[in-house]
């Protein structure tokens, strides 16, 4: 069963199905929602009431989503490419979309083994 | 893997696999005591030895010793264009840099939701952060004369007294005051450039980045279109010639632009909510 994000403010709600976070970026006190459609949402959390909110309201897809470092979670359905030597990490939505982004080549190698291990 | 509380640059988590914290050992109630102890000493310190009036930015300001590095632009005036943005693209350390640069133009801050169907706006820009607990508006800020935030957050500032834009790096500065005197405005942000030296922060993730920055004698947005640490792209600004340079908020914040063809670009995302405190940087046209 399709589950859904809910972030409520005392004037506004975003509702939004997990398979449709692509990636959330942090800076500083907001966070960055970046959707399979390209579209993009501001809110006013932090990464970390992100993450909470994700485990809360997500208990079944909210193990697709992998926190990366102190700026990033991805949601590892659109993982497509993690290059450790150029630092990259492309998330790919469809067939005309990636998202280029970076982390630390320790995290990548983190990642790529998590990736690979269950995967086997 | 890390599987608990924070996390840093080089570690990953899977979302949700936090530990409950139900085998970890509480601490022992000595410590809570000392805890308590220590807080209600500093409490006591506050309450009988910090000013108790509400100014403490205007206060601080009177007594200002310490030399402070200002950077003062006066118009980025050309008769021979409309007021308008100007855009050059460049690189730098392989970083790509967009110099906005608004013309015939008068800056501004703005408090609340901006109208983007205004023709008159030059230039648009998400200013000073907001706290995340109450929203509020983080560090000292005046709009229009009156003071909606004190405090001292971030050392860098810019304040706009009689349509004269500044930039400056410094703990009190007695613009503040006179913004409040003069119906000026002001706020805090990130020092990124001084006196043409880079401003070392404390690092932060990788971003797409804003600066103001004073830059050939004329004040420019420059915004980096890669993600960038905070140190490397104050490292770019000064490598560009900025004398002083602001940190804006930057990743998909708020803002636009219109060129000399009276064209509207937007900058990040546009911002639907109406929150009471978001604020902008303008230039609108004179």
């Amino acid at each position: 069963m399709q589950e859904f994000l809910v972030i409520s403010t005392s004037v506004d709600l975003v509702r939004v199905a997990s398979d449709d976070i692509v990636f959330v970026s942090s800076d500083g006190n907001y966070s960055s929602f970046v959707f399979a459609s390209s579209e993009s949402r501001i809110v006013t959390l932090q990464l970390g009431q992100v993450e909470r909110l994700l485990a809360k309201q997500l208990p079944q897809s909210g193990s697709n989503f992998i926190r990366i470092g102190k700026s990033l979670i991805i949601n590892r359905l659109y993982i497509h490419y993690i290059n450790l030597h150029k630092q990259l990490l492309v998330l790919t939505a469809g067939q005309m979309v990636s998202h280029t982004l970076s982390a630390s080549k320790e995290a990548l190698r983190q990642l790529k083994e998590l990736i690979e291990k269950e995967t086997k | 893997m890390n599987t608990t509380g924070d996390i840093n640059e080089n570690e990953i988590r899977v979302v949700g696999t936090e530990s409950n914290g139900g085998d970890k050992k509480p601490f022992p109630k000595w410590i809570w005591a000392v805890v308590c102890a220590i807080a209600l000493l500093v409490a006591f310190h506050l309450l009988y030895h910090e000013p108790r009036n509400a100014e403490p930015a205007a206060t601080a300001a009177k007594t200002e010793t310490e030399t402070e590095t200002r950077s003062i632009w006066f118009n980025n005036v050309d008769a021979s264009m409309p007021a308008a943005t100007v855009v050059r693209d460049t690189v730098i350390d392989s970083l790509h840099l967009r110099i906005l640069t608004p013309y015939n133009a008068t800056p501004e801050l703005h408090v609340g939701k901006l109208d983007t169907n205004d023709r008159d706006i030059v230039l648009a820009t998400m200013a000073a952060d907001l706290r995340r607990d109450n929203g509020k508006i983080v560090g000292a800020f005046v709009l229009a004369g009156e003071p909606l935030s004190w405090g001292l957050s971030k050392k860098g500032y810019c304040a706009i007294i009689d349509g004269q834009l500044t930039l400056g790096t410094a703990e009190n500065s007695p613009l503040f005051e006179q913004a409040t005197e003069r119906g000026g405005y002001f706020f805090r942000q990130y020092a990124a450039v001084d006196g043409g030296k880079m401003v070392p922060n404390n690092p932060e993730n990788a971003s797409t980045r804003r600066a103001l920055c004073l830059l050939d004698g004329k004040v420019s947005l420059v915004v980096c279109l890669d993600r960038v640490l905070m140190n490397d792209f104050s490292t770019s600004l000064v490598k560009l010639g900025a004398d002083n340079a602001i940190l804006l908020v930057g990743g998909m914040a708020d803002g636009w632009y219109r060129d000399t063809d009276s064209h509207a670009t937007q900058l990040g995302s546009k911002w639907t909510k109406n929150h009471k405190y978001i604020n902008y940087m303008v230039f609108r046209k004179q």
